[in-house]
Protein backbone atom coordinates (compact mmCIF):
# COMPACT_ATOMS: atom_id res chain seq x y z
CA UNK A 1 0.00 0.00 0.00
CA UNK A 2 2.87 2.34 0.88
CA UNK A 3 4.54 1.91 -2.97
CA UNK A 4 0.98 2.65 -4.67
CA UNK A 5 1.07 6.01 -1.97
CA UNK A 6 4.29 7.31 -3.42
CA UNK A 7 3.90 6.32 -6.54
CA UNK A 8 0.34 8.70 -6.72
CA UNK A 9 2.62 11.37 -5.13
CA UNK A 10 5.18 10.52 -8.13
CA UNK A 11 2.64 10.92 -10.49
CA UNK A 12 1.27 14.09 -8.59
CA UNK A 13 4.27 15.93 -8.94
CA UNK A 14 4.98 14.72 -12.44
CA UNK A 15 1.43 16.41 -13.57
CA UNK A 16 2.46 19.84 -11.56
CA UNK A 17 5.48 19.97 -13.86
CA UNK A 18 3.88 19.50 -16.69
CA UNK A 19 1.13 21.84 -15.33
CA UNK A 20 4.06 24.21 -14.57
CA UNK A 21 5.59 23.86 -18.39
CA UNK A 22 2.15 24.75 -19.85
CA UNK A 23 1.60 28.24 -17.93
CA UNK A 24 5.30 29.60 -18.93
CA UNK A 25 3.70 32.07 -20.92
CA UNK A 26 1.09 33.55 -18.03
CA UNK A 27 4.11 33.15 -15.82
CA UNK A 28 6.29 35.61 -18.09
CA UNK A 29 3.29 37.86 -18.20
CA UNK A 30 2.60 38.30 -14.54
CA UNK A 31 6.75 38.21 -13.98
CA UNK A 32 7.37 40.56 -16.82
CA UNK A 33 4.31 43.21 -16.43
CA UNK A 34 6.40 44.45 -13.55
CA UNK A 35 9.88 44.74 -14.78
CA UNK A 36 11.81 47.52 -16.47
CA UNK A 37 12.65 46.85 -20.42
CA UNK A 38 16.49 46.44 -19.16
CA UNK A 39 15.30 43.87 -16.32
CA UNK A 40 13.19 41.80 -19.07
CA UNK A 41 15.95 41.96 -21.28
CA UNK A 42 18.96 40.86 -19.30
CA UNK A 43 16.86 38.56 -16.46
CA UNK A 44 13.67 37.04 -18.49
CA UNK A 45 12.83 34.42 -16.04
CA UNK A 46 13.81 35.89 -12.32
CA UNK A 47 11.08 37.41 -10.06
CA UNK A 48 10.40 40.80 -10.51
CA UNK A 49 12.22 43.43 -8.04
CA UNK A 50 9.35 45.69 -8.48
CA UNK A 51 11.44 49.15 -9.30
CA UNK A 52 8.99 49.99 -11.56
CA UNK A 53 5.62 49.38 -9.71
CA UNK A 54 2.44 48.95 -11.51
CA UNK A 55 4.14 52.18 -13.69
CA UNK A 56 4.07 49.61 -17.05
CA UNK A 57 0.44 48.75 -16.68
CA UNK A 58 -0.64 52.22 -15.87
CA UNK A 59 1.54 53.59 -18.90
CA UNK A 60 -0.69 50.34 -21.26
CA UNK A 61 -3.69 52.28 -19.82
CA UNK A 62 -3.07 55.43 -20.55
CA UNK A 63 -2.12 55.34 -24.09
CA UNK A 64 -3.89 52.68 -25.16
CA UNK A 65 -7.18 54.23 -24.36
CA UNK A 66 -8.14 51.07 -22.79
CA UNK A 67 -11.48 52.38 -21.05
CA UNK A 68 -12.74 52.65 -24.46
CA UNK A 69 -11.83 49.19 -25.62
CA UNK A 70 -12.97 47.60 -22.33
CA UNK A 71 -16.64 49.49 -23.09
CA UNK A 72 -16.81 48.34 -26.71
CA UNK A 73 -16.08 44.65 -25.90
CA UNK A 74 -18.29 44.40 -22.91
CA UNK A 75 -21.16 46.23 -25.02
CA UNK A 76 -21.00 43.27 -27.60
CA UNK A 77 -20.74 40.93 -25.15
CA UNK A 78 -23.96 42.34 -23.38
CA UNK A 79 -25.93 42.16 -26.39
CA UNK A 80 -24.54 39.03 -28.36
CA UNK A 81 -23.97 36.93 -25.25
CA UNK A 82 -27.30 37.75 -23.44
CA UNK A 83 -29.79 37.54 -26.09
CA UNK A 84 -27.68 35.02 -28.27
CA UNK A 85 -27.92 32.65 -25.33
CA UNK A 86 -31.60 33.32 -24.09
CA UNK A 87 -32.49 33.06 -27.70
CA UNK A 88 -31.16 30.03 -28.23
CA UNK A 89 -32.67 28.07 -24.85
CA UNK A 90 -36.42 29.09 -26.64
CA UNK A 91 -35.21 27.54 -30.01
CA UNK A 92 -33.89 24.59 -28.11
CA UNK A 93 -36.88 24.19 -25.82
CA UNK A 94 -38.57 24.10 -28.58
CA UNK A 95 -36.81 21.42 -30.12
CA UNK A 96 -36.36 19.28 -27.18
CA UNK A 97 -40.24 19.00 -26.51
CA UNK A 98 -42.03 19.21 -29.10
CA UNK A 99 -42.24 15.56 -31.23
CA UNK A 100 -42.77 16.31 -34.71
CA UNK A 101 -40.61 15.45 -37.91
CA UNK A 102 -40.20 19.75 -38.43
CA UNK A 103 -38.33 20.08 -35.62
CA UNK A 104 -36.06 17.54 -35.71
CA UNK A 105 -35.16 18.50 -38.72
CA UNK A 106 -34.61 22.05 -37.67
CA UNK A 107 -32.46 20.60 -34.77
CA UNK A 108 -29.95 19.36 -37.79
CA UNK A 109 -30.14 22.57 -39.79
CA UNK A 110 -28.78 23.64 -35.91
CA UNK A 111 -26.20 21.19 -35.66
CA UNK A 112 -25.19 22.01 -39.16
CA UNK A 113 -24.42 25.54 -38.45
CA UNK A 114 -21.64 24.01 -35.76
CA UNK A 115 -19.64 23.16 -38.65
CA UNK A 116 -19.94 25.90 -41.22
CA UNK A 117 -16.85 28.52 -40.43
CA UNK A 118 -17.39 32.06 -40.00
CA UNK A 119 -14.14 32.48 -41.32
CA UNK A 120 -15.65 31.58 -44.85
CA UNK A 121 -18.79 33.66 -44.71
CA UNK A 122 -17.02 36.83 -43.71
CA UNK A 123 -17.07 39.04 -47.68
CA UNK A 124 -20.59 38.13 -47.91
CA UNK A 125 -21.19 38.83 -44.55
CA UNK A 126 -19.43 42.46 -44.91
CA UNK A 127 -21.86 43.30 -47.96
CA UNK A 128 -24.88 42.16 -45.91
CA UNK A 129 -24.41 43.91 -42.70
CA UNK A 130 -23.73 47.01 -45.24
CA UNK A 131 -26.82 46.57 -47.04
CA UNK A 132 -29.12 46.55 -43.89
CA UNK A 133 -26.96 49.82 -42.59
CA UNK A 134 -25.13 47.36 -39.64
CA UNK A 135 -21.63 47.80 -40.79
CA UNK A 136 -19.62 49.30 -38.43
CA UNK A 137 -21.86 49.26 -35.64
CA UNK A 138 -22.28 47.05 -32.41
CA UNK A 139 -26.07 45.76 -33.05
CA UNK A 140 -24.56 44.54 -36.35
CA UNK A 141 -21.24 42.52 -35.13
CA UNK A 142 -23.30 41.39 -32.08
CA UNK A 143 -26.12 39.99 -34.37
CA UNK A 144 -23.07 38.04 -36.30
CA UNK A 145 -21.65 36.85 -33.16
CA UNK A 146 -25.19 35.48 -31.89
CA UNK A 147 -25.43 33.69 -35.02
CA UNK A 148 -21.97 32.15 -34.49
CA UNK A 149 -22.42 30.91 -30.45
CA UNK A 150 -26.17 29.85 -31.13
CA UNK A 151 -25.76 26.45 -33.14
CA UNK A 152 -23.24 25.35 -30.08
CA UNK A 153 -25.45 26.29 -27.24
CA UNK A 154 -28.54 25.01 -28.57
CA UNK A 155 -26.81 21.72 -29.08
CA UNK A 156 -25.82 21.79 -24.82
CA UNK A 157 -29.40 22.88 -24.31
CA UNK A 158 -31.23 20.45 -26.41
CA UNK A 159 -29.05 17.90 -24.45
CA UNK A 160 -29.71 18.96 -21.05
CA UNK A 161 -33.34 19.77 -21.65
CA UNK A 162 -34.30 16.20 -23.18
CA UNK A 163 -33.10 14.98 -19.41
CA UNK A 164 -35.42 17.48 -17.35
CA UNK A 165 -38.83 15.86 -16.11
CA UNK A 166 -41.96 16.84 -17.89
CA UNK A 167 -44.32 16.35 -15.44
CA UNK A 168 -43.79 19.86 -13.74
CA UNK A 169 -44.42 21.83 -17.08
CA UNK A 170 -47.57 19.40 -17.88
CA UNK A 171 -49.17 20.52 -14.57
CA UNK A 172 -48.57 24.16 -15.13
CA UNK A 173 -50.28 24.14 -18.29
CA UNK A 174 -53.09 22.46 -17.05
CA UNK A 175 -53.09 25.32 -14.82
CA UNK A 176 -53.68 28.01 -17.29
CA UNK A 177 -50.12 29.42 -17.34
CA UNK A 178 -48.98 30.28 -20.84
CA UNK A 179 -46.01 28.23 -22.39
CA UNK A 180 -44.21 31.56 -22.24
CA UNK A 181 -44.58 32.08 -18.47
CA UNK A 182 -44.02 28.30 -17.56
CA UNK A 183 -40.85 28.54 -19.94
CA UNK A 184 -39.33 31.19 -17.36
CA UNK A 185 -40.75 30.01 -14.27
CA UNK A 186 -39.79 26.26 -14.52
CA UNK A 187 -37.85 25.76 -17.25
CA UNK A 188 -35.37 28.60 -17.14
CA UNK A 189 -34.01 28.23 -13.08
CA UNK A 190 -33.62 24.14 -14.06
CA UNK A 191 -31.06 25.00 -16.64
CA UNK A 192 -29.25 27.60 -14.98
CA UNK A 193 -26.43 25.71 -14.19
CA UNK A 194 -25.65 24.93 -18.19
CA UNK A 195 -26.65 28.61 -19.35
CA UNK A 196 -23.67 30.13 -16.58
CA UNK A 197 -21.78 27.39 -18.43
CA UNK A 198 -22.62 28.94 -21.84
CA UNK A 199 -21.83 32.60 -20.93
CA UNK A 200 -18.71 32.42 -19.63
CA UNK A 201 -17.51 30.34 -22.89
CA UNK A 202 -18.84 32.34 -24.99
CA UNK A 203 -17.53 35.63 -22.92
CA UNK A 204 -14.30 34.22 -23.72
CA UNK A 205 -14.78 33.28 -26.98
CA UNK A 206 -15.88 37.07 -28.08
CA UNK A 207 -13.46 38.54 -25.49
CA UNK A 208 -10.56 36.99 -27.61
CA UNK A 209 -11.81 37.32 -30.96
CA UNK A 210 -9.88 39.52 -33.52
CA UNK A 211 -11.50 38.48 -37.00
CA UNK A 212 -15.04 39.39 -36.65
CA UNK A 213 -13.55 43.16 -35.16
CA UNK A 214 -11.36 43.43 -37.69
CA UNK A 215 -13.72 43.03 -40.32
CA UNK A 216 -17.24 43.92 -39.59
CA UNK A 217 -16.07 47.59 -37.88
CA UNK A 218 -13.49 49.90 -38.36
CA UNK A 219 -11.05 49.56 -35.48
CA UNK A 220 -11.46 53.60 -35.03
CA UNK A 221 -15.05 53.48 -34.18
CA UNK A 222 -15.44 50.49 -31.93
CA UNK A 223 -11.88 49.21 -30.94
CA UNK A 224 -12.36 46.12 -29.13
CA UNK A 225 -9.50 44.90 -26.21
CA UNK A 226 -7.93 42.60 -28.79
CA UNK A 227 -8.04 44.78 -32.06
CA UNK A 228 -6.59 47.29 -29.85
CA UNK A 229 -3.73 45.47 -28.44
CA UNK A 230 -3.07 43.86 -32.21
CA UNK A 231 -3.13 47.53 -33.57
CA UNK A 232 -1.26 49.31 -30.96
CA UNK A 233 1.65 46.51 -30.89
CA UNK A 234 1.58 45.41 -34.59
CA UNK A 235 2.36 49.36 -35.60
CA UNK A 236 5.62 49.84 -33.25
CA UNK A 237 6.49 46.07 -32.53
CA UNK A 238 8.24 44.82 -29.00
CA UNK A 239 10.59 47.63 -29.15
CA UNK A 240 9.48 48.69 -25.41
CA UNK A 241 8.92 45.62 -23.40
CA UNK A 242 8.07 46.91 -20.71
CA UNK A 243 4.95 48.87 -22.34
CA UNK A 244 3.96 45.65 -24.22
CA UNK A 245 3.55 43.25 -21.12
CA UNK A 246 1.42 46.21 -19.49
CA UNK A 247 -0.62 45.86 -22.72
CA UNK A 248 -0.94 42.57 -22.85
CA UNK A 249 -2.02 42.64 -18.38
CA UNK A 250 -4.83 44.45 -19.68
CA UNK A 251 -6.29 42.40 -22.54
CA UNK A 252 -5.45 39.50 -19.75
CA UNK A 253 -6.49 40.44 -16.76
CA UNK A 254 -10.41 40.63 -16.58
CA UNK A 255 -11.03 37.68 -18.64
CA UNK A 256 -8.69 35.82 -15.53
CA UNK A 257 -10.49 36.83 -13.06
CA UNK A 258 -13.49 35.81 -14.60
CA UNK A 259 -12.05 32.75 -15.44
CA UNK A 260 -10.70 32.09 -11.88
CA UNK A 261 -14.10 33.22 -10.08
CA UNK A 262 -16.20 30.71 -11.80
CA UNK A 263 -13.41 28.05 -12.59
CA UNK A 264 -14.84 25.63 -10.52
CA UNK A 265 -18.76 25.66 -11.56
CA UNK A 266 -17.94 26.25 -15.06
CA UNK A 267 -15.09 23.12 -15.32
CA UNK A 268 -17.96 21.21 -13.23
CA UNK A 269 -20.66 22.39 -15.84
CA UNK A 270 -18.50 21.97 -18.54
CA UNK A 271 -17.71 18.50 -17.65
CA UNK A 272 -21.73 17.77 -16.98
CA UNK A 273 -22.45 19.32 -20.30
CA UNK A 274 -19.87 17.09 -22.37
CA UNK A 275 -21.57 13.89 -20.68
CA UNK A 276 -25.05 14.75 -21.77
CA UNK A 277 -24.10 16.17 -25.12
CA UNK B 1 -50.98 20.36 -25.25
CA UNK B 2 -48.69 19.52 -28.25
CA UNK B 3 -50.88 21.51 -30.64
CA UNK B 4 -50.53 24.70 -28.00
CA UNK B 5 -47.06 24.15 -27.99
CA UNK B 6 -46.67 23.22 -31.54
CA UNK B 7 -46.90 27.34 -32.56
CA UNK B 8 -45.48 28.33 -29.29
CA UNK B 9 -42.48 26.19 -30.45
CA UNK B 10 -42.46 27.93 -34.30
CA UNK B 11 -42.32 31.24 -32.53
CA UNK B 12 -39.56 30.38 -30.06
CA UNK B 13 -37.24 29.11 -32.85
CA UNK B 14 -38.25 32.46 -34.75
CA UNK B 15 -35.65 34.59 -33.88
CA UNK B 16 -32.44 32.96 -33.51
CA UNK B 17 -33.31 30.96 -36.49
CA UNK B 18 -34.06 34.01 -38.55
CA UNK B 19 -30.70 35.36 -37.25
CA UNK B 20 -28.68 32.17 -37.60
CA UNK B 21 -29.96 32.31 -41.52
CA UNK B 22 -29.30 35.70 -42.42
CA UNK B 23 -26.01 36.15 -40.71
CA UNK B 24 -24.46 32.61 -41.56
CA UNK B 25 -26.40 30.35 -43.60
CA UNK B 26 -27.00 33.11 -46.46
CA UNK B 27 -23.22 34.31 -46.29
CA UNK B 28 -22.18 31.00 -47.26
CA UNK B 29 -25.16 30.66 -50.28
CA UNK B 30 -23.99 34.01 -51.03
CA UNK B 31 -20.11 33.15 -51.44
CA UNK B 32 -21.06 30.20 -53.50
CA UNK B 33 -23.45 32.25 -55.95
CA UNK B 34 -21.31 35.06 -56.37
CA UNK B 35 -18.18 33.03 -56.43
CA UNK B 36 -19.74 31.61 -60.07
CA UNK B 37 -19.69 35.45 -61.26
CA UNK B 38 -17.54 38.74 -62.06
CA UNK B 39 -18.92 40.43 -58.84
CA UNK B 40 -16.20 43.54 -57.75
CA UNK B 41 -18.53 44.55 -54.88
CA UNK B 42 -20.73 47.20 -56.43
CA UNK B 43 -22.40 47.57 -59.84
CA UNK B 44 -23.80 44.31 -62.01
CA UNK B 45 -21.77 41.20 -63.21
CA UNK B 46 -22.49 38.33 -64.61
CA UNK B 47 -22.12 34.75 -64.27
CA UNK B 48 -18.29 33.33 -65.15
CA UNK B 49 -19.06 29.65 -64.61
CA UNK B 50 -15.88 28.01 -63.07
CA UNK B 51 -13.46 30.83 -63.92
CA UNK B 52 -12.54 32.04 -60.03
CA UNK B 53 -12.27 28.24 -59.12
CA UNK B 54 -9.59 27.83 -62.16
CA UNK B 55 -8.01 30.86 -61.37
CA UNK B 56 -7.32 29.81 -57.98
CA UNK B 57 -6.51 26.38 -58.46
CA UNK B 58 -3.68 27.70 -60.48
CA UNK B 59 -2.70 30.36 -57.52
CA UNK B 60 -0.01 29.28 -56.14
CA UNK B 61 -0.30 31.12 -53.13
CA UNK B 62 -3.88 29.72 -52.94
CA UNK B 63 -2.87 26.16 -53.15
CA UNK B 64 0.07 26.28 -50.11
CA UNK B 65 -2.67 27.46 -48.24
CA UNK B 66 -4.91 25.12 -48.27
CA UNK B 67 -2.52 22.50 -48.12
CA UNK B 68 -0.84 24.37 -44.82
CA UNK B 69 -4.26 24.77 -43.60
CA UNK B 70 -5.54 20.70 -43.82
CA UNK B 71 -2.24 19.93 -42.67
CA UNK B 72 -2.19 22.51 -39.46
CA UNK B 73 -5.75 21.05 -38.87
CA UNK B 74 -4.66 17.25 -38.51
CA UNK B 75 -1.62 17.66 -36.73
CA UNK B 76 -3.37 19.82 -34.15
CA UNK B 77 -6.49 17.82 -33.80
CA UNK B 78 -3.91 14.41 -33.62
CA UNK B 79 -1.90 16.20 -30.99
CA UNK B 80 -4.31 17.88 -29.10
CA UNK B 81 -6.06 14.62 -28.80
CA UNK B 82 -3.01 12.38 -28.01
CA UNK B 83 -1.76 14.75 -25.31
CA UNK B 84 -5.50 15.58 -24.27
CA UNK B 85 -5.85 12.31 -23.52
CA UNK B 86 -2.89 11.44 -21.70
CA UNK B 87 -2.85 14.89 -19.49
CA UNK B 88 -7.04 13.65 -18.77
CA UNK B 89 -5.68 10.20 -17.66
CA UNK B 90 -3.15 11.98 -15.59
CA UNK B 91 -6.09 14.34 -14.17
CA UNK B 92 -8.38 11.72 -13.07
CA UNK B 93 -6.25 10.43 -10.57
CA UNK B 94 -6.80 11.17 -7.01
CA UNK B 95 -4.42 14.00 -6.55
CA UNK B 96 -4.69 16.65 -3.49
CA UNK B 97 -4.19 19.72 -6.06
CA UNK B 98 -6.42 18.15 -8.69
CA UNK B 99 -8.57 21.44 -8.90
CA UNK B 100 -5.89 23.83 -9.07
CA UNK B 101 -4.53 21.44 -11.96
CA UNK B 102 -7.61 21.04 -13.94
CA UNK B 103 -7.64 24.90 -13.72
CA UNK B 104 -4.24 25.21 -14.78
CA UNK B 105 -4.20 23.10 -17.82
CA UNK B 106 -7.47 24.55 -19.10
CA UNK B 107 -5.84 28.14 -18.53
CA UNK B 108 -3.92 28.50 -22.01
CA UNK B 109 -7.60 28.45 -23.94
CA UNK B 110 -8.61 31.50 -21.83
CA UNK B 111 -5.86 33.63 -22.98
CA UNK B 112 -6.67 35.90 -25.93
CA UNK B 113 -4.93 34.70 -28.84
CA UNK B 114 -3.43 38.43 -29.54
CA UNK B 115 -1.68 38.12 -25.95
CA UNK B 116 -0.88 34.23 -26.61
CA UNK B 117 0.45 35.46 -30.06
CA UNK B 118 2.43 38.16 -28.62
CA UNK B 119 4.22 36.24 -25.82
CA UNK B 120 4.82 33.35 -27.90
CA UNK B 121 6.62 36.08 -30.32
CA UNK B 122 8.60 37.04 -27.43
CA UNK B 123 9.62 33.56 -26.78
CA UNK B 124 10.21 32.41 -30.28
CA UNK B 125 11.83 35.53 -31.76
CA UNK B 126 14.74 34.21 -33.69
CA UNK B 127 16.95 37.77 -32.37
CA UNK B 128 16.22 38.66 -29.27
CA UNK B 129 13.50 35.62 -28.43
CA UNK B 130 13.89 33.90 -24.63
CA UNK B 131 14.62 30.51 -25.71
CA UNK B 132 17.51 31.31 -27.97
CA UNK B 133 18.88 33.98 -25.50
CA UNK B 134 18.57 31.10 -22.77
CA UNK B 135 20.14 28.53 -25.05
CA UNK B 136 22.88 31.42 -25.92
CA UNK B 137 23.53 31.86 -22.48
CA UNK B 138 24.07 27.94 -21.20
CA UNK B 139 25.50 26.78 -24.42
CA UNK B 140 28.31 29.81 -23.97
CA UNK B 141 28.03 29.88 -27.91
CA UNK B 142 25.53 31.79 -30.33
CA UNK B 143 22.13 29.68 -30.53
CA UNK B 144 20.33 31.08 -33.75
CA UNK B 145 17.09 28.96 -34.37
CA UNK B 146 14.56 30.73 -36.54
CA UNK B 147 11.44 28.99 -34.65
CA UNK B 148 8.97 31.28 -36.18
CA UNK B 149 11.52 33.48 -38.47
CA UNK B 150 12.26 30.85 -40.99
CA UNK B 151 9.37 29.34 -43.43
CA UNK B 152 10.44 25.85 -42.65
CA UNK B 153 10.29 26.30 -39.17
CA UNK B 154 7.12 28.23 -38.82
CA UNK B 155 3.75 25.78 -39.48
CA UNK B 156 5.43 23.17 -36.51
CA UNK B 157 5.79 26.44 -34.37
CA UNK B 158 1.92 27.28 -35.27
CA UNK B 159 1.19 23.83 -34.19
CA UNK B 160 2.50 23.93 -31.16
CA UNK B 161 0.94 26.98 -30.27
CA UNK B 162 -2.10 25.71 -31.62
CA UNK B 163 -2.05 22.19 -29.70
CA UNK B 164 -1.40 24.23 -26.06
CA UNK B 165 -4.14 26.53 -27.28
CA UNK B 166 -6.92 24.23 -27.72
CA UNK B 167 -6.48 21.57 -25.16
CA UNK B 168 -8.29 22.76 -22.15
CA UNK B 169 -11.71 22.14 -23.32
CA UNK B 170 -10.40 18.27 -24.63
CA UNK B 171 -9.00 17.54 -21.96
CA UNK B 172 -12.29 18.26 -19.97
CA UNK B 173 -14.55 16.16 -21.98
CA UNK B 174 -12.18 13.22 -21.97
CA UNK B 175 -11.79 13.48 -18.02
CA UNK B 176 -15.87 13.81 -18.17
CA UNK B 177 -16.05 10.27 -20.72
CA UNK B 178 -13.12 8.85 -18.26
CA UNK B 179 -15.17 9.12 -15.45
CA UNK B 180 -18.62 7.57 -17.01
CA UNK B 181 -16.35 4.53 -17.39
CA UNK B 182 -17.92 2.06 -15.03
CA UNK B 183 -15.34 0.41 -12.90
CA UNK B 184 -16.52 -3.29 -12.69
CA UNK B 185 -16.20 -3.68 -15.93
CA UNK B 186 -11.90 -2.21 -15.06
CA UNK B 187 -11.97 -4.91 -12.26
CA UNK B 188 -13.31 -8.00 -14.20
CA UNK B 189 -10.36 -7.24 -16.72
CA UNK B 190 -8.13 -7.04 -13.89
CA UNK B 191 -8.97 -10.08 -12.19
CA UNK B 192 -8.54 -11.97 -15.53
CA UNK B 193 -5.36 -10.67 -15.02
CA UNK B 194 -5.19 -7.81 -18.10
CA UNK B 195 -2.25 -5.29 -17.79
CA UNK B 196 -3.03 -1.89 -17.18
CA UNK B 197 -2.07 -0.36 -20.78
CA UNK B 198 -4.73 -3.67 -22.36
CA UNK B 199 -7.34 -2.29 -20.02
CA UNK B 200 -6.72 1.11 -21.46
CA UNK B 201 -7.31 0.14 -24.46
CA UNK B 202 -9.83 -2.49 -24.67
CA UNK B 203 -12.07 -1.27 -21.92
CA UNK B 204 -11.56 2.17 -21.47
CA UNK B 205 -10.95 3.31 -25.17
CA UNK B 206 -14.01 1.72 -26.54
CA UNK B 207 -16.25 3.15 -23.62
CA UNK B 208 -15.46 6.48 -24.60
CA UNK B 209 -15.14 6.46 -28.45
CA UNK B 210 -18.08 9.13 -28.57
CA UNK B 211 -15.94 11.39 -26.58
CA UNK B 212 -13.10 10.51 -28.85
CA UNK B 213 -14.88 11.08 -32.16
CA UNK B 214 -16.37 14.34 -30.71
CA UNK B 215 -12.44 15.77 -29.34
CA UNK B 216 -11.12 14.92 -33.00
CA UNK B 217 -14.45 16.97 -34.54
CA UNK B 218 -13.18 19.83 -32.24
CA UNK B 219 -9.78 19.97 -32.85
CA UNK B 220 -10.21 19.56 -36.87
CA UNK B 221 -12.96 22.05 -37.24
CA UNK B 222 -10.70 24.79 -35.45
CA UNK B 223 -7.40 23.83 -37.17
CA UNK B 224 -8.91 24.55 -40.25
CA UNK B 225 -10.09 27.48 -39.57
CA UNK B 226 -7.38 29.06 -37.63
CA UNK B 227 -7.05 32.73 -38.42
CA UNK B 228 -5.91 34.87 -35.25
CA UNK B 229 -3.41 33.21 -34.45
CA UNK B 230 -1.00 32.84 -37.49
CA UNK B 231 -2.31 36.70 -37.92
CA UNK B 232 -1.21 37.75 -35.24
CA UNK B 233 1.78 36.10 -34.52
CA UNK B 234 3.81 36.28 -38.08
CA UNK B 235 1.48 37.94 -40.19
CA UNK B 236 1.05 34.77 -42.46
CA UNK B 237 4.95 34.95 -42.84
CA UNK B 238 7.95 34.72 -43.48
CA UNK B 239 7.07 34.92 -47.01
CA UNK B 240 3.56 33.47 -46.61
CA UNK B 241 4.97 30.51 -45.08
CA UNK B 242 2.22 30.61 -42.58
CA UNK B 243 -0.44 31.72 -44.40
CA UNK B 244 -3.95 29.63 -43.80
CA UNK B 245 -6.90 29.65 -45.85
CA UNK B 246 -9.14 32.13 -43.93
CA UNK B 247 -5.91 34.15 -44.06
CA UNK B 248 -5.60 33.73 -48.04
CA UNK B 249 -9.58 34.65 -48.05
CA UNK B 250 -8.87 38.22 -45.93
CA UNK B 251 -6.14 39.08 -48.16
CA UNK B 252 -7.98 38.16 -51.30
CA UNK B 253 -10.93 40.35 -49.47
CA UNK B 254 -9.15 43.74 -48.15
CA UNK B 255 -5.61 43.74 -50.14
CA UNK B 256 -5.78 42.58 -53.27
CA UNK B 257 -9.54 43.13 -53.63
CA UNK B 258 -10.18 40.01 -56.02
CA UNK B 259 -14.09 39.54 -54.45
CA UNK B 260 -14.55 36.35 -57.12
CA UNK B 261 -11.49 34.91 -55.73
CA UNK B 262 -12.48 35.58 -52.13
CA UNK B 263 -15.55 34.09 -51.93
CA UNK B 264 -14.58 31.19 -54.20
CA UNK B 265 -11.84 30.39 -51.65
CA UNK B 266 -14.55 30.87 -49.29
CA UNK B 267 -16.62 28.15 -50.41
CA UNK B 268 -13.41 25.70 -50.59
CA UNK B 269 -13.33 26.42 -46.60
CA UNK B 270 -16.77 25.40 -46.03
CA UNK B 271 -15.93 22.29 -48.48
CA UNK B 272 -13.45 21.55 -46.64
CA UNK B 273 -14.95 21.95 -43.50
CA UNK B 274 -18.07 19.65 -44.33
CA UNK B 275 -15.75 16.70 -46.32
CA UNK B 276 -12.99 16.76 -43.50
CA UNK B 277 -16.43 16.08 -40.84
CA UNK B 278 -18.16 13.85 -42.81
CA UNK B 279 -14.94 11.63 -43.34
CA UNK B 280 -14.14 11.36 -39.88
CA UNK B 281 -17.80 10.95 -38.50
CA UNK B 282 -18.24 7.55 -41.39
CA UNK B 283 -14.43 6.55 -39.93
CA UNK B 284 -15.07 7.04 -36.74
CA UNK B 285 -18.86 4.92 -36.67
CA UNK B 286 -16.98 1.82 -39.38
CA UNK B 287 -14.09 1.99 -36.34
CA UNK B 288 -16.93 1.94 -33.25
CA UNK B 289 -19.06 -0.79 -35.49
CA UNK B 290 -15.71 -2.55 -35.87
CA UNK B 291 -14.63 -2.67 -31.85
CA UNK B 292 -18.33 -3.49 -30.87
CA UNK B 293 -18.41 -6.22 -33.32
CA UNK B 294 -14.51 -7.97 -32.12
Amino acid sequence: MMGKNWKLIGLELFTILLALFISVPLYLVMINSFKSHQEIVTRPLALPTFSVGFDNITRAFERMDIVRAYTTTLSIEAIAVVAGIFLSSLAAYAVARINHSGFRFMYWVYMSGILIPIQSAFIPLVYTLKGMGLYNSLLGISLVYMAVISPFAIFVFTGFMRTLPKDLEESAFIDGCSPFRTYLQIIFPLIKPVTATLIILQFIYIWNDLLLPLVLVSSKDYPTVSISLYKFFGARGAADLSLLFGGISLALLPILVIFFSFQRYFIKGLMAGAIKG
Amino acid sequence: MQRKLFWTGIVFMIPITAILFTFLFLPILQSLYFSLTDWRGVGSYKFIGLDNYKAIFHDKLFLESLKRTIVIGVCAAFFANLFGLIFAVLLDQKFKTKNLLRALFYLPNVIPIVVAAFVWRYILDANTGLINTLATKLLEKKVFIPWIDSPDYVVYSIIYITVWQMMGPIIIIYLAALQGVPHDMKEAAMIDGASKFRIFMNVTVPMISPAITVNVLVGLSNGIRIFDLPFALTGGGPANASETLAIRIYRYAFQSVDLGYGMSASFVLTIVALVITFCFVALSRRFEKGAHGA
